[in-house]
């Protein structure tokens, strides 16, 4: 299998909302796209930080019900980073998206089959894009590893 | 003649963060006594491919759809069959994404709005400036189980009120955001009005747009009015002239539908029609009772809807409500 990308990164509370994508080339015909992705930590453990942003909330979000959620504001913990995947490829086609809480997740694409959430099909040759989405970073610093590899046609054969 | 199909309008399956494959939620809507579902994963439509096998396999309809999941507000996209990208747009550009969906023959509903948001709910919370009401298809009302209890709901009730005042024609439905959980208490369905024997998707849409939507935690309730010998259902706009000031108004209640699903138990239901005006009419029925019918005057009425109050699991609520009537007036000037 070839590494087509391995890229560790970190982000900080002002990546929230914001979307990192890294371009690449597949040169080669591959079978598969295997997408390792992971990032840590996944919940805030710091409780009174924590209290700090349930709190900041509820009072930003809730009108009605506001005192009640404030004295039960620790049903809300863990409150977590979220980072998702979605892929696109070089024809510009949307080929799927994880939007699941998960802090390890595992993707694959092939032509037949693929990752629930993703869109089986050829992996054309050209320039895909895979892009991190930062729905919530809370934590001081999230560090991610992203491992994009491309498994040839006769990459299953070889290891049998 | 129009019959009146049980809807589940937002799911998750396995395809974002639901526990169950599109198979199984079909399978489990259809115990719940669901005709049709929207599947409507986060921020994919990777499901849709295996639409027509579980059509086919189970028999029930299923709307193509995704949950447009943004760092600003969630947005449920019905009748899409194509992925439409959110993440090229930003906290300005939710007219820009209606307008795409819209182009794909898709509607475009605003997911619980109150919901409370980042980083409790990622974008749970409406955050979307709406610079024309006019371009957004349906708001979701009621969201989750027991959604007559949750004051969140309470909120969006309030805003599509204040549209309906403001002169908006706005869809109001519910949805349970069922990512698959076991739960089979509580649960709010969208009866859509559809002529008997059409099930298209792109009927389905239009019904859901023009109001031909009833919602409710049992009975079905659908309300009718008479002008002119004419009759109309919910969503439907009666043009006024100056013969008449007063029009007749009907409800009708069915207990059948979906009732091993629920239980109502106060001996006595309250029939609410409320308007632009407020309650023009409360009265009190035995529960059971199938019809209520009055007269109401037309005078500056804008839109009326009947709003279905009782006891269920031991708290008293509103259990039903259905989408308005519409008046306009022939302008005399213009005559």
């Amino acid at each position: 299998m070839d590494t087509l990308i391995l890229a560790k990164g970190q982000l900080t509370p002002s990546c929230s909302k914001t979307h990192i994508t890294y371009c690449f080339n597949l040169k080669k015909e591959y079978r598969k796209l295997n997408i390792s992705f992971s990032y840590s930590p996944k919940s805030l453990e710091d409780r009174e930080k924590s209290k700090e942003l349930i709190l900041k909330g509820i009072s930003a979000f809730l009108e009605d019900e506001k005192d009640s959620a404030t004295s039960q504001w620790e049903s809300f913990m863990p409150i977590n980073n979220l980072l998702t995947i979605s892929i696109d490829d070089s024809n510009g086609i949307f080929r799927g998206c994880g939007h699941r809480q998960s802090p390890n997740q595992n993707i694959y694409i092939s032509e037949d089959k693929a990752t629930p959430g993703f869109i089986p099909g050829k992996i054309f040759l050209g320039q895909w894009k895979i892009t991190i989405s930062a729905h919530a970073v809370i934590t001081d610093t999230c560090n991610y590893t992203l491992h994009i590899r491309g498994e040839e046609k006769d990459d299953k054969l070889d290891s049998i | 003649m129009i019959s009146w199909i049980p809807y589940e309008l937002h799911t998750h399956t396995v395809n974002s963060d639901g526990s169950l494959t599109v198979l199984e939620m079909a399978r489990k809507a259809l115990e719940l006594g669901f005709k049709g579902f929207a599947l409507t994963d986060h921020n994919t439509i990777s499901g849709q491919l295996e639409i027509p096998y579980v059509m086919k396999e189970i028999g029930i309809n299923i709307i193509y759809g995704m949950e447009w999941t943004t760092f600003y507000g969630h947005m449920v996209a019905l009748g899409i069959h194509e992925y439409v990208d959110w993440r090229d747009k930003s906290i300005y550009d939710i007219q820009k994404g209606i307008y795409e969906i819209h182009k794909m023959g898709g509607i475009a509903g605003a997911a619980h709005p109150y919901r409370i948001g980042s980083p409790m709910c990622t974008g749970c919370y409406w955050q979307f400036d709406i610079k024309d009401w006019s371009k957004v298809d349906y708001l979701e009302v009621w969201s989750e189980v027991y959604p007559q209890l949750n004051p969140t709901n309470y909120r969006s009730f309030r805003l599509w009120t204040d549209l309906l005042n403001k002169g908006h024609k706005i869809t109001a439905v519910s949805g349970r955001d069922w990512h698959g959980d076991d739960r089979n208490k509580g649960i709010a369905v969208t009866y859509i009005g559809l002529e008997e024997g059409i099930d298209h998707e792109k009927c389905t849409l239009d019904a859901i747009k023009k109001g031909h939507v009833t919602v409710t935690l049992g009975p079905i309730m659908v309300l009718n009015a008479k002008f002119n010998s004419k009759e109309y259902i919910m969503g439907d706009s009666i043009n006024l002239d100056d013969s008449m000031d007063k029009i007749e108004i009907d409800v009708s209640i069915d207990y059948t539908s979906r009732e091993y699903m629920w239980k109502i138990d106060s001996e006595e239901i309250r029939i609410v029609f409320n308007s632009n005006k407020g309650n023009v009419l409360e009265v009190k029925v035995p529960y059971g009772e199938e019809s209520v019918r009055t007269m109401v005057d037309v005078n500056e009425l804008m839109w009326i809807r009947a709003e279905l109050y009782g006891s269920m699991y031991g708290k008293n609520a509103m259990l039903a409500f259905t989408n308005p009537i519409y008046l306009s007036r022939v302008e005399k000037n213009l005559l």
